[in-house]
Order: structure tokens, then C-alpha cells, then sequence
């Protein structure tokens, strides 16, 4: 546990039930943090919903608000990080976890549709990046520090074939991290990104169905990654939900403050530099 | 000397007076390689560079064929490769060296307008991934393997303040790199990436005019950007462009046959890693 009572987080991309970013929300919660959480829409999945995530925040005792938009448009994110700061007076945690679903843009380059590509390049680069310089605006003028943790990916590290769109956002999100890590040094604000290994998720459901082999079924070719990635991870399992988000809860406390521009794997050992 | 002989070669970017394409290309048709090189459309601010290149290569006694056009627009690129098939018959070596002019987008993140950050990731990611695209399905379609050289920068390996724009879409390359090269390595067609540090072209001046503090002459800060570079690197001067055509001259060879996926830093010994 850290202390983050008192603090106030921003998470993106915070719908999905199984997913990335309500576990990183409600461990902040946990830890103290009051917590604004958005997604696209109520129903951005037939298994999401913002409003349990919200429930789940408040249940914890916590104060939460759900911001429904598009972080790749500019005038969206201003407005949602505006109602934010009228709530909750602050944000000190932005968690820029948000990313296009896995699907068309999962096939050889040369097979990578023009609308896939840009679609993956809309929300994880842009939208990270239009996040970012909206509360790295209000953290600058508030002058009291802050912490900017971007969700990229083992992928972010190491390019995999079929994933040449979503390789390129996650790698851009690791070269836009260690820029906005430099600019906003001496300030005290800090700026590091996380890269998961294959997490047990909602979004392998997704990957299996994008993924599968003309005549296997999803659910086999779901559990064949599964079983590949438990076989070769040194750890021998995949990662929990929540060992992301005990990172992005020690990236997000005090006892991170002299850490900033870095990429963190969490995969069990897999990737070893 | 002659080790391209017979061999064609596509290069994006080529119109600049110093710049790294022409460099390239020019190497390339010394080596015996015939050359399409690409940029977009002479206006009357961007003079007849395309053309001074295209009469350069012919006087070396190598074929030359210039095709303007947008790299990250589909239907320009297609009819640009239609172009240079149509003229060579097949293509051997593609060197994705076009990039957005270093320009507004320099600059802290918290003023960096949307409209920059698009046009950066426009050019360098979209249409690094267009012209793979194009290269890669006509070098499949030959059978008979080929190289892709994309442009990255130092930058692509390590963020800097002031460029999160330009690092994300240099990150980004690499990123596509090493996906592609996994997808193609099968095929025998070698997928790398150069890095290069400051290199002394056109581009040196772009950046001291977005750069340079009000109180502080464009010259001046020409100079003190020359004078940092110079400090930092191991062997006491900045790049110049015929270092990134050697490297890219050997990439494109028989030499680097079994080099693939790499990220290839051309700077002097400054990042080492």
C-alpha cells in the first residue's frame, strides 16, 4: 500500500471489467486517491461499464467521477480534465492507460489496412498525447509536482510480427514519455511508462479474435496464447491486472519521486535487457 | 565498389540540397544501383532539388527516375511505385528517409498544437508505413528477398526535451522496424533502422530557426547546437551526411545479410548501448 490520500488521479480508459485501467483506478482508490475515470462510452464493450467502476471507487470510500469522451479530440479532453479540476479542485495522477481495441490492425503489414493503422496511431499516440499536455498544463500551473504514467507494452520495447501498427504506437509512447519526462523535470513532475507483458484481460479475448487462424476457434486460439505465454515466462504465469497497477501505484506514490523517464516491464521475466 | 550493380533502389525524401536522401541516393547509384527518388512536388519555396539529383545520379552513368508525390497519401504512393516499376521492373532496396520539416513542433509539450503533432506523425510514421507497405508486397511478389531502410534518429532511441513529437514518430519507426522485419525475414528481405545524431544538412538550419531563444541570433544557435554535438560525441564532430549514406550503403549490400530488425546508430560515439 502507498499513501495517496489526499491525491487525485485521472485514468483513462477505465470500462473495461477485467481490464488495465479500472484495476489501476481502483488500486489508487484503495491507496487513498480520489479518482476521475473515462472511456469512449457507457457501453464501449458489451462487458464494460464506467458506472460500476465508479460504484466499485465509491465503495472503497473514495470519490469518483466518470468522464465519457474521446481522448483523441482535443476539445473532448480539455472539457473532461476541466470537469476533473471543478470536482475535485486537482490532478496529480494522470494515468494515460486508454488504447484502441485489438482487431483489424493485427495482420501482416502488408495485409494492414490504411484506417487500421491510423486508428491505433488516433488513440494511443494522440491521445496520450493530448491527455498529457491538458494536465501537464494544469500540474504546471498549480506548481506542486505531479505524475504522468503512460501505459505501453512489452511490444513498446520489442517489435512482434502482426503488430506493426500497435509496435509503432507503443514505442511512440515510450519516445513521448522520455520527452515529457525532460520537460517537465524541473518541475517535479514525473513522467514513466509501464510496459506489460500479456495480461490476463479482457483484451485477449480480442487479440484471440483477431488473431485466430482460418478454422480455429477464438476461444482455442485464446487459450493456446495462454498457455505459450505461461510456458515460456520464467515466472510461469501471466500477469494479473493487478501487478500493473502495483506498479502504477508505486509509480504514482512518493517513493517514486527520483524516477522519471523510464520503461517498466512487468512480465514475469520474459524480456530481460 | 560495385556491389548494387543491377540492383534498383527507391529512396523518399531525396530533394534537399545537403540533405540525408540525396545522400543516400547518390551512394546507392555510385555503387552501381539505379535510383527512383521521391519528394513531394517543387513549389516555389522548395526549388528544383529533385531535379538536380536526378542530372547528379545520370552523371555517374547510373539510371535515375524522379517521382514526386505525398508519401503518406495511399494513392500517391501507389502511383509512385507503378512509376518506378514501370520504369526499372522491379525494386530491390527501399530507403524510407522523408520526414516532416523539423519545424512549430519543436517545442514543450504544454504549447504544442494538435495540428503540429499530426503532421509529424503524418509524414515520418504513416508514410514510413505506406512505402513499406508498397516495398515490401512488390518484394514478396519477386521472390527474391530485398532490404528496407527506414530513417530513425537518435531520438528514436532516447527522448529529448522539446521534441515529444518528433521522438514518438522516430520511436515509432523502430517500433514498425522490428515488427516488420520479424513478418519478412522468412522472405529474406532485411528490415533495419539508422539512427543518426546531428547531421549536418538543411535540416541543422530548420532546427536553429524553431529552436533558437528570442535573445539568441539563428546563427548563433546553429553554432551552439554544432558545439554541443561536437562536446558530446566520442569522436569530436557531427555527422555528416555521407556517413549515414555508408551506413546505408551497407545495410543495402550483400554484407548485411544476416542483420535484421536492427537499429543501427550512426553518431560518433555518443549513445552507446
Amino acid at each position: 500500500m502507498y499513501d495517496l490520500k489526499g491525491k487525485v488521479a485521472l485514468v483513462t480508459g477505465a470500462a473495461g471489467a477485467e481490464g488495465l485501467g479500472r484495476a489501476i483506478a481502483l488500486r489508487l482508490a484503495q491507496d487513498g486517491a480520489d479518482v476521475a475515470v473515462n472511456d469512449l462510452h457507457e457501453a464501449a464493450s458489451p462487458r464494460s461499464g464506467l458506472a460500476d467502476t465508479v460504484a466499485a471507487i465509491e465503495a472503497l470510500g473514495r470519490r469518483a467521477l466518470a468522464l465519457y469522451g474521446d481522448i483523441a479530440d482535443a476539445r473532448q479532453v480539455d472539457e473532461m480534465v476541466q470537469r476533473a479540476l471543478e470536482t475535485f479542485g486537482r490532478i496529480d495522477i494522470l494515468v494515460n492507460n486508454a488504447g484502441a481495441p485489438a482487431g483489424r490492425d493485427r495482420v501482416p503489414v502488408v495485409d494492414l489496412e490504411e484506417d487500421a493503422f491510423d486508428l491505433v496511431q488516433r488513440v494511443n499516440v494522440k491521445g496520450t498525447f493530448l491527455c498529457s499536455r491538458a494536465v501537464a498544463r494544469h500540474m504546471l500551473e498549480r506548481g506542486e509536482g505531479g505524475r504522468v504514467i503512460n501505459i505501453s507494452s512489452v511490444a513498446g520495447k520489442q517489435g512482434v510480427p502482426r503488430y506493426a501498427a500497435y509496435c509503432a504506437s507503443k514505442f511512440a509512447i515510450r519516445g513521448f514519455s522520455q520527452s515529457l519526462a525532460l520537460e517537465l523535470a524541473p518541475h517535479q513532475i514525473t513522467v514513466n511508462a509501464i510496459c506489460p507483458g500479456l495480461v490476463a484481460s479482457e483484451r485477449i479475448d480480442d487479440m484471440a479474435a483477431a488473431l485466430a487462424p482460418a478454422g480455429i476457434d477464438p476461444a482455442e486460439q485464446r487459450q493456446r496464447m495462454i498457455d505459450a505465454s505461461i510456458a515460456q515466462n520464467p515466472l510461469g504465469r501471466m500477469a494479473e491486472t493487478a501487478d500493473i497497477a502495483n506498479m502504477a501505484a508505486f509509480l504514482a506514490s512518493d517513493q517514486s519521486s527520483f524516477i522519471t523517464g523510464k520503461s517498466y516491464t512487468v512480465d514475469g521475466g520474459m524480456r530481460l535487457e | 565498389m560495385y556491389e548494387l550493380e543491377g540492383k534498383i533502389a527507391f529512396v523518399t525524401g531525396a530533394a534537399g540540397r545537403k540533405g540525408i536522401g540525396r545522400a543516400i541516393a547518390l551512394r546507392l547509384a555510385e555503387k552501381g544501383a539505379s535510383v527512383a527518388v521521391n519528394d513531394l512536388r517543387p513549389t516555389e519555396s522548395r526549388r528544383q532539388g529533385l531535379q538536380e539529383v536526378l542530372s547528379e545520379i545520370e552523371g555517374l552513368g547510373a539510371r535515375c527516375l524522379a517521382v514526386y508525390g505525398d508519401v503518406a497519401d495511399s494513392a500517391e504512393v501507389e502511383r509512385m511505385f507503378a512509376q518506378a516499376l514501370s520504369q526499372f521492373g522491379r525494386l530491390d532496396i527501399m530507403v524510407n528517409n522523408a520526414a516532416a520539416p523539423s519545424g512549430p513542433d519543436r517545442g514543450p509539450l504544454v504549447d504544442l498544437k494538435e495540428e503540429h503533432f499530426d503532421l509529424v506523425q503524418r509524414v515520418n510514421v504513416r508514410g514510413t508505413f505506406l512505402c513499406c507497405r508498397a516495398a515490401a508486397r512488390q518484394m514478396l511478389a519477386q521472390g527474391d528477398g530485398g532490404r528496407i531502410i527506414n530513417i530513425s534518429s537518435v531520438i528514436g532511441k532516447h527522448g529529448v526535451a522539446l521534441y515529444a513529437a518528433y521522438a514518438a514518430s522516430k520511436f515509432a519507426i523502430r517500433g514498425l522496424t522490428q515488427s516488420l522485419a520479424h513478418e519478412l525475414g522468412p522472405d529474406n528481405i532485411t528490415v533495419n533502422a539508422i539512427c543518426p545524431g546531428l547531421t549536418e544538412s538543411e535540416r541543422v538550419d530548420d532546427l536553429a530557426h524553431a529552436l533558437h531563444p528570442s535573445n539568441v541570433a539563428t546563427s548563433v544557435y546553429r553554432r551552439e547546437i554544432f558545439e554541443r554535438a561536437i562536446r558530446e560525441s566520442s569522436l569530436k564532430r557531427v555527422g555528416k551526411t555521407s556517413d549515414i549514406a555508408d551506413a546505408a550503403a551497407f545495410l543495402a549490400s550483400d554484407y548485411a545479410s544476416y542483420i535484421t530488425g536492427q537499429s543501427l546508430v550512426v553518431d560518433g560515439g555518443h549513445i552507446m548501448d
